[in-house]
C-alpha cells in the first residue's frame, strides 16, 4: 500500500493534484464500464452489418438477380 | 472537333510530341482514371486540398532530422518494427550539418508550384503525377523510412491513394472519408473515452466545457464517429448539413488541442466533399470498382491488428500503429535504464514524459537502447530495464522488467512476453499526477 500512495512527479508544479481522482459524472459510469463498452461494440457492429448490406451486399444481390 | 482543338493546346501535347510519349501519356490518363479528374469540379478542388496537406507536411518535414545521417548516427531515431535497420538507409544531411535535406525540400516546394500552375491550366495529367511524387516521397518517408509520422499523415495518403490510383475516385473518396470517422471510433470504445478520463487526466481538462461534463461530450464524440458520419453520405438534405455542421465543429473544437496540422488534413477535404457541392454518388459495383473496394477491406484489416494481438494495445502499444490511433489513451511514462559496458563502467539513462501524446511505445525505447548494444562505442555487456506506464491517469504499471534489453526482440505482429499486459497483473509502482497535453 505504500507504494500506491507514491506519486510519480512528472510535472513540477503538479504535485498533490492526482490524475485518477474521477469526477461525480465518471463516478456514476464508472460502474457500468464493461456495459457501456458492450453497448457500444454492438452499435459499432450493427452499424457495420447495416451499411455493408445497404450500400454493398444489397445492391449486388439486385444486380446478379438482373443478370 | 472542338475538344481536339482543346487537347491540341494542352501543356503536354505541346511538349511531348513523340509518339511513344504521346502514347504513355494516353495509357497514363488511363490507369489513373483522370478523365474523373477531368470532368468533377469537386475532385478539382479536393486537387487543391491534397496540395494544402503536403504543404503543411514537408513545412515541418524540412525543419526535422528525423531521417538524417546525424539521427543515425547520434541514435536519435525509430524504424518500424518490421524494417528495423531503416537507418542504414538514410542519406539526408539537415542544417547545420549540410544541404541536402533542405535542397530536396526546395525541389519538392517548386514541384508543388508547377502542379499549381499545371492544375490552373487544366493539365491534370501533368499535375497528377506531380503529385504523385510527392505521395511517394510521403508514403517512403511515413512507411518505410521512420515510424515517427502522425495519425493525420496516414489520412493524406489513405485519401490521396484514392485519388491517385482508383477508378471511381469521388465515390471511394466519399465513402472513405466517413469510414475513417468509423475506424477511428473503435479506439475510442475504451475507458479513456468512455468515461473522459483522458481529458480529465490532463492538467488544462476538457476545453470550453470542463471536466464534468466530460464523459457525456466523449460519448457523444463516439456516437457521432459511429453512427452520425454515416449522415454524410445522406440524400437527405437536412440530415447531411447537419452532420457537416457537427464535423465541421468538431473538427475546429479539436484544432483547440491538435491546432492546425489535423485540421487542415480534415476540414478542406470535408467541406470540399460534403458542403455546397455534394450530392449523393452511386454506388459502384461492376469490375473497375474491385480495387477501391479491396482498398476498404485492407483499412479494416489493418484497423484489426492491435485487437488481435494479445493485450490492451494502448498499454503495450504493440500493433497501435497499424491502424487508426489518435488520441486512443493519455499516456504518461518512466523509462529507466543501467547500460553496463564491458569496460566494467556504468551508465544511467532516464526518460521520463508527462505529454499525454507521447505515447511511451515499449518498442521505440527498446530500439534505442538495442542500438546502443550493437552500435555503442564502447562495448555494452547488458543493459537492465524497467518501462512504467500509465494509461488516462490509471497508476503507473511496471510492463517492462529486463535484465538485459540487449538479448530481445521484438515480434512486430504478435504479442512480445517482455511486455506485461494487465492480464499478467503488472506491478504498480506508483500514481500519475495530471499531465499536459503536449
Amino acid at each position: 500500500m505504500e507504494k500506491l500512495n507514491k506519486e510519480f512527479i512528472i510535472l513540477k508544479g503538479l504535485e498533490g493534484h492526482p490524475a485518477i481522482e474521477l469526477n461525480i459524472a465518471q463516478k456514476f459510469f464508472f460502474p457500468k464500464i464493461q456495459y457501456i463498452d458492450f453497448f457500444w461494440w454492438g452499435i459499432w457492429i450493427f452499424i457495420l452489418i447495416y451499411v455493408t448490406t445497404k450500400y454493398l451486399l444489397k445492391p449486388l444481390l439486385t444486380l446478379t438477380r438482373k443478370n | 472537333m472542338k475538344e481536339n482543338e482543346t487537347e491540341k493546346y494542352l501543356i503536354r501535347n505541346q511538349i511531348f510530341t513523340g509518339a511513344l510519349e504521346q502514347k504513355f501519356l494516353k495509357g497514363y490518363r488511363k490507369f489513373f482514371s483522370i478523365h474523373e479528374i477531368e470532368t468533377s469540379s469537386i475532385l478539382q478542388w479536393s486537387f487543391g486540398a491534397f496540395l494544402l496537406t503536403y504543404y503543411i507536411t514537408f513545412y515541418n518535414w524540412v525543419r526535422e532530422s528525423t531521417i538524417t545521417i546525424e539521427a543515425y548516427a547520434s541514435n536519435k531515431y525509430s524504424c518500424w518494427s518490421y524494417f528495423q535497420n531503416c537507418g542504414e538507409y538514410y542519406f539526408l544531411k539537415a542544417l547545420p550539418y549540410g544541404y541536402s535535406q533542405t535542397t530536396l525540400y526546395v525541389g519538392f516546394f517548386a514541384l508543388m508550384v508547377l502542379t499549381v500552375y499545371l492544375i490552373w491550366k487544366k493539365e491534370w495529367v501533368l499535375a497528377h503525377f506531380g503529385l504523385l511524387i510527392l505521395f511517394i516521397w510521403k508514403v517512403i518517408n511515413i512507411f518505410v523510412l521512420t515510424v515517427g509520422g502522425g495519425n493525420y499523415d496516414y489520412y493524406d495518403l489513405i485519401l490521396s491513394t484514392i485519388f491517385l490510383f482508383f477508378p471511381y475516385k469521388l465515390f471511394f473518396l466519399k465513402l472513405v472519408f466517413v469510414l475513417l470517422y468509423f475506424l477511428a471510433s473503435t479506439i475510442k470504445i475504451h475507458e479513456g473515452w468512455l468515461l473522459g478520463s483522458y481529458f480529465t487526466s490532463l492538467h488544462t481538462g476538457l476545453p470550453i466545457f470542463g471536466n464534468s461534463l466530460a464523459p457525456f461530450i466523449t460519448n457523444i464524440v463516439i456516437f457521432m464517429q459511429v453512427v452520425g458520419a454515416w449522415f454524410l453520405l445522406s440524400e437527405k438534405k437536412i440530415l447531411q448539413r447537419i452532420a457537416v455542421s457537427y464535423f465541421l465543429i468538431f473538427h475546429l473544437y479539436s484544432g483547440i488541442l491538435v491546432q492546425y496540422r489535423y485540421m487542415t488534413t480534415a476540414i478542406p477535404m470535408l467541406l470540399v466533399l460534403f458542403g455546397p457541392l455534394y450530392s449523393a454518388t452511386k454506388v459502384p459495383l461492376n469490375k473497375k470498382s474491385i480495387a477501391g473496394w479491396i482498398f476498404i477491406l485492407i483499412l479494416f484489416i489493418f484497423q484489426s491488428i492491435p485487437f488481435l494481438i494479445k493485450g490492451d494495445h494502448k498499454l503495450t502499444l504493440e500493433g497501435n500503429r497499424y491502424g487508426l490511433y489518435m488520441f486512443e489513451a493519455n499516456h504518461q511514462c518512466v523509462s529507466s535504464a543501467t547500460i553496463y559496458y564491458k569496460n566494467g563502467k556504468n551508465a544511467s539513462q532516464k526518460k521520463e514524459t508527462a505529454s499525454a501524446r507521447n505515447r511511451c511505445d515499449p518498442y521505440r525505447v527498446w530500439f534505442n537502447l538495442n542500438e546502443i548494444c550493437k552500435r555503442s562505442s564502447v562495448p555494452v555487456d547488458k543493459i537492465s530495464w524497467t518501462l512504467d506506464h500509465s494509461i488516462n491517469g490509471s497508476p503507473f504499471y511496471r510492463i517492462v522488467d529486463i535484465q538485459n534489453a540487449c538479448s530481445l526482440t521484438y515480434r512486430p505482429f504478435a504479442h512480445n512476453t517482455w511486455i506485461k499486459t494487465f492480464e499478467d497483473s503488472p506491478e504498480i509502482v506508483g500514481y500519475p499526477v495530471k499531465n499536459i497535453y503536449n
